[in-house]
């Protein structure tokens, strides 16, 4: 049986890990504490500069895991051991990666208004003198935010559920004609 | 499917993880942004109020990594599969251990760092540089952590990579796969 490269699989599992302890760190820990910056549009430069920094180690990271998974066998392996949970993980991994280019490019877009200086009221309300097209974004990027973080758990909870399967037993022929 | 040892291994996974993204992207995102707020002392603030939010998060998550791993291995000690095992698993043990040293470490001195000010607005030029208006103790404390954190995330990466590697070589062993049948 084929077997995932060792290098391919540190990869998919460092990636995957920064991926969503950052999106983690950030949801939970930053994006409530900026409420306690007194002037608003020094609260969106932080969050605006602290994600922007994160989503720069973050989209590596995201790579990582995708082509760690693809070109280093993971996939194969998950295939053989549990084919069902193989394409569970791909939709989860799928919608979380769509998620987390969503957030980034909507962060970028709420960024661009006041230069980065986004008057808001914490990382995921906008406040009263938030320009409409910022408002919009901020209230899709919790929606994004939010969505990224709980599939990327789903992801590594299924991931566990992968490693543990034991592989499926394969015909005479296939098991012949494989390495 | 063994249930409890499924469960016990998705909660480590998800413990470490949060662990070793949580603390890159307090490093490498929050701290240098911290600059961006005029006030040196609101800088103070922010980096406090938000690492002690996030510590809570990092010793549960630290802990239920190590809760999951211990019991385990008391019963698997990687014998059943080869010496470099073994040897693999004997290294998760002491990084564990320093890890939970240097993270309560850790937690210890950006408690004593947020104590030098109310609301712990400790004046910092970045969240790894004092201000030149940083009294001595705070910078020390503000150095210590940073340097603590520092070996917090090399732990935590560690951790994570020989558990990928401990896993690989659990799912190639017949023999370990022979004996994690008796696992609840």
């Amino acid at each position: 049986m084929k077997t995932p490269s060792s290098i391919g699989k540190v990869a998919h599992d460092i990636g995957l890990s920064t991926w969503f302890g950052g999106m983690f760190f950030g949801q939970l820990s930053l994006n409530p504490t900026v409420s306690s910056i007194s002037e608003e549009s020094e609260r969106g430069r932080v969050l605006n500069e602290a994600w922007a920094r994160f989503q720069a180690a973050n989209l590596p990271a995201m790579l990582s895991t995708l082509l760690g998974g693809r070109l280093g066998g993971v996939r194969e392996d998950s295939e053989l051991r549990a084919p069902g949970l193989r394409r569970a993980k791909d939709v989860l991994l799928g919608g979380a990666a769509f998620n987390t280019v969503a957030s980034a490019m909507l962060g970028a877009s709420t960024a661009a208004s006041r230069g980065g200086a986004t008057q808001v009221r914490s990382g995921t309300r906008p406040s009263r003198k938030t320009s409409p097209e910022a408002a919009l974004a901020m209230r899709l990027l919790r929606f994004t935010g939010d969505g990224s973080l709980v599939l990327l758990a789903a992801t590594m909870a299924v991931s566990a559920l992968i490693e543990a399967a034991e592989p499926k037993p394969r015909g005479l022929f296939s098991r012949l004609f494989s390495d | 499917m063994r249930t409890l040892s499924t469960a016990a291994w998705v909660a480590h996974n998800l413990g470490l993880a949060a662990c070793f993204g949580g603390l890159l992207f307090g490093k490498a995102a929050l701290n240098p942004s911290l600059s961006a707020i005029d006030s040196e002392a609101e800088r103070g603030k922010v980096l406090n109020t938000t690492w002690n939010r996030y510590n809570a998060i990092n010793v549960a998550s630290f802990a239920t990594a190590a809760i999951t791993w211990f019991p385990g291995r008391l019963g698997l000690s990687g014998k059943e599969i080869d010496q470099q095992t073994r040897n693999l698993v004997l290294a998760k043990d002491i990084l564990f251990g320093v890890g939970a040293l240097s993270g309560l470490a850790s937690v210890i001195q950006g408690r004593a760092l947020t104590g030098q000010a109310p609301d712990g607005a400790v004046p910092i030029e970045s969240g790894t540089t004092p201000a030149s208006e940083t009294p001595e103790k705070a910078a020390s404390l503000l150095r210590s952590v940073n340097q603590l954190g520092n070996l917090n995330i090399l732990v935590t990466g560690a951790i994570l990579g020989i558990t990928t590697v401990l896993s690989m070589k659990a799912t190639k062993s017949a023999r370990f796969s022979a004996v994690s049948r008796f696992l609840p």
